[in-house]
């Protein structure tokens, strides 16, 4: 019984994710078909490596009783200024205590959350949400996973050259259930 | 210009890995003279450099080097393993130790198998597999069979005191837990079970309306915070716990700390951990998590509640926080945080850090039971005053039950 509770209990977690990750999107769709019919640029490669931490609230605990900080390599696909696919490899810590080495990988998405253009300052501004893979060293389980939202900023300093900042929330499932709140800066590339 | 952030990319990616792999510091089997020599300084020199209790054991680090470098006139390379592993019980503690494998989680067989006259037999089975005992097997994941239980030979004798340690015969079985195992039997008949982890998941229970116990078999699992929180999280009504951390060999502090922190309910002294010469590596500390369980504690200890076991029941008493029944502790309170691979396969480690009270106080030959139980000959208890609840026929349990009935 409790497993089959269990197990309910859990897809019902993952579909809560998917659909707050789709109202993202949808959320978003309205500004970036705007800008789809101002501009159908080609499939444009970028990068971008982050680095940043923040607190962990476990759901077990009811607690927010350690941190996470993580590096990230991402490759990105970008269409025009108002959507991007990811992936990338994250290595990081968790600390707890001691110093628990993490690392993983994502997959997800970007949206303009407003029409962009060269001179206001949400320019750069997107909303992002995907799905990760995550292990801590000393984990019992094989790894944990789960769905991540959060807004980014990009602001082009030289050409092809962007700052970004991020500021992403984590829900983990299954292992390690817990939410991980973590800003993010770094530099982005952009052909 | 496009082809910068690539190139960047690859060189960060290379640099990330740089430090991961640390491989075999004295070379490849078989080993020659200046590879073994190369085994027997690099022990001697991590001995020397961070073994913290020489002095508290009065053991004599000439003598132990003299022993070392006897070593050297094996006549085989299993044989100088053997030796030199031998040579380590000199330093009487557990933690400094040769480990022949590191499993990210240890699993076992269900069967035990042993040479018996010519030939590798099963000895023992689980239910399911009592039909093979008795049968012989002729290979283990495809190895020859006394090819597999000469190799698992070669694996040190584990430590003192409750060290988990997997040895001889039933190492050939061991593996990754979950992987599966291929036996070949006489005949040609092969028999495929899965490895179950020697490490049960944390496990809850009650024993009437008010008395909680939780068994830990480890604390060597960072995740099993989440599953003791969860556990605890069931008996949070209860008004006595029962921490059962009997012939639990330890893990990370960080899992101790976890659990402990939700038994008080403000900042407790940070412990320390110190080097051999008294410099302070870092602190432990134990903060209050989340919902705290405020009952009486009661700890189940034994010989083999060790290390990071060690450190949860001294804790305990330091902080006054429950009692423990049952055996005294088997100590371990050194973390050993410096470790080699010496050759393929074969590690050394040695105690690093002292954990200590913020007198300076260590736990290393254990801590003692409030209530001492003596095991070989029963419950020191009148079972009638165990009331309502089971006498479980397990001396130590039903002590502990008996006395939280008393306390309440």
């Amino acid at each position: 019984m409790t497993s089959i509770l269990g197990g309910m209990m859990r897809s019902k977690e993952i579909v809560v994710a998917i659909l707050t990750t789709l109202l993202v999107f949808t959320a978003a769709a309205p500004a970036a078909a705007q800008e789809a019919e101002e501009s159908r640029a080609e499939p444009a490669p970028g990068m971008a490596i982050m680095a940043g931490g923040g607190p962990f609230y476990s759901v077990p605990c009811r607690c927010v009783d350690r941190g996470v900080w993580s590096a990230q390599w991402l490759g990105r696909l970008h269409f025009g200024d108002m959507a991007a696919l990811e992936a990338g490899i994250h290595n990081g810590t968790m600390v707890l205590g001691g110093r628990f080495p993490s690392r993983g990988w994502s997959a997800g998405g970007q949206v303009a959350l407003l029409p962009q253009s060269d001179d206001r300052w949400w320019d750069g501004l997107s909303a992002k949400a995907g799905y990760r893979r995550w292990q801590v060293s000393g984990m019992r389980a094989s790894g944990t996973h789960g769905m991540y939202g959060g807004l980014n900023w990009a602001v082009e300093v030289v050409s092809h050259v962007y700052l970004e900042a991020d500021a992403t929330l984590f829900r983990g499932f299954r292992h390690m259930p817990h939410f991980s709140m973590t800003g993010s800066l770094g530099v982005g590339f952009r052909l | 210009m496009t082809r910068m952030p690539g190139c960047m990319l690859a060189l960060l990616v290379v640099a990330g890995l740089w430090g991961c792999s640390d491989g075999p510091v004295c070379g490849e089997f078989p080993l020659d003279d200046d590879q073994r020599l190369c085994v027997v300084e690099t022990i001697d020199e991590m001995v020397a450099e961070t073994y913290p209790f020489a002095e508290y054991k009065g053991v004599d680090l000439d003598e132990f080097s003299q022993e070392l470098y006897t070593t050297l006139e094996a006549d085989s390379d299993d044989s100088f393993l053997r030796a030199v592993n031998y040579s380590l019980r000199l330093l009487r503690d557990g933690h400094t130790r040769m480990e022949r494998r590191a499993l990210q989680e240890p699993g076992v067989a269900a069967v035990e198998v042993r040479r018996v006259g010519g030939d590798v037999l099963v000895v023992s089975a689980d239910e399911e597999w009592t039909g093979l005992i008795g049968e012989k097997v002729v290979a283990i994941d495809g190895i020859d069979a006394h090819a597999a239980l000469a190799e698992a030979d070669v694996w040190v004798e584990g430590g003192i005191d409750g060290e988990v340690a997997l040895r001889g015969p039933q190492l050939a079985l061991a593996g990754e837990a979950g992987t599966m195992l291929e036996l070949e039997m006489e005949g040609g008949q092969v028999v495929e079970m899965v490895r179950s982890s020697m490490f049960d998941e944390p496990t809850i229970r009650r024993y009437g309306d008010d008395i909680g116990y939780l068994h830990l078999d480890t604390f060597g699992f960072i995740d099993d915070i989440e599953r003791i929180d969860r556990a605890l999280n069931e008996v949070m009504d209860t008004k006595g716990l029962i921490v059962d951390l009997r012939s639990n060999g330890g893990g990370y502090p960080s899992v101790v700390e976890g659990l402990f922190g939700r038994l008080i309910s403000e900042d407790k002294p940070p412990f320390d951990m110190v080097d051999i010469d008294g410099n302070l590596h870092r602190q432990l500390k134990v903060s209050p998590r989340g919902e705290i369980y405020d009952g009486e504690v009661v700890l189940l200890s034994n010989r083999g509640t060790y290390s990071a076991s060690n450190y949860f029941a001294h804790r305990l008493v330091y902080h006054d926080r429950g009692v423990i029944i049952g055996e005294r502790t088997g100590g371990g309170a050194a973390a050993p945080a410096y470790s080699k691979q010496l050759v393929p396969g074969i590690w050394f480690q040695v105690s690093t850090y002292v954990v200590t009270t913020p007198e300076g106080d260590h736990s290393e030959s254990g801590i003692s039971p409030t209530i001492e139980v003596d095991v070989e000959n029963g419950p020191d208890v009148d079972e009638g005053a165990a009331g309502g609840l089971t006498v479980t026929g397990d001396p130590v349990m039903d002590r502990a039950l008996h006395y939280l009935e008393a306390i309440q």
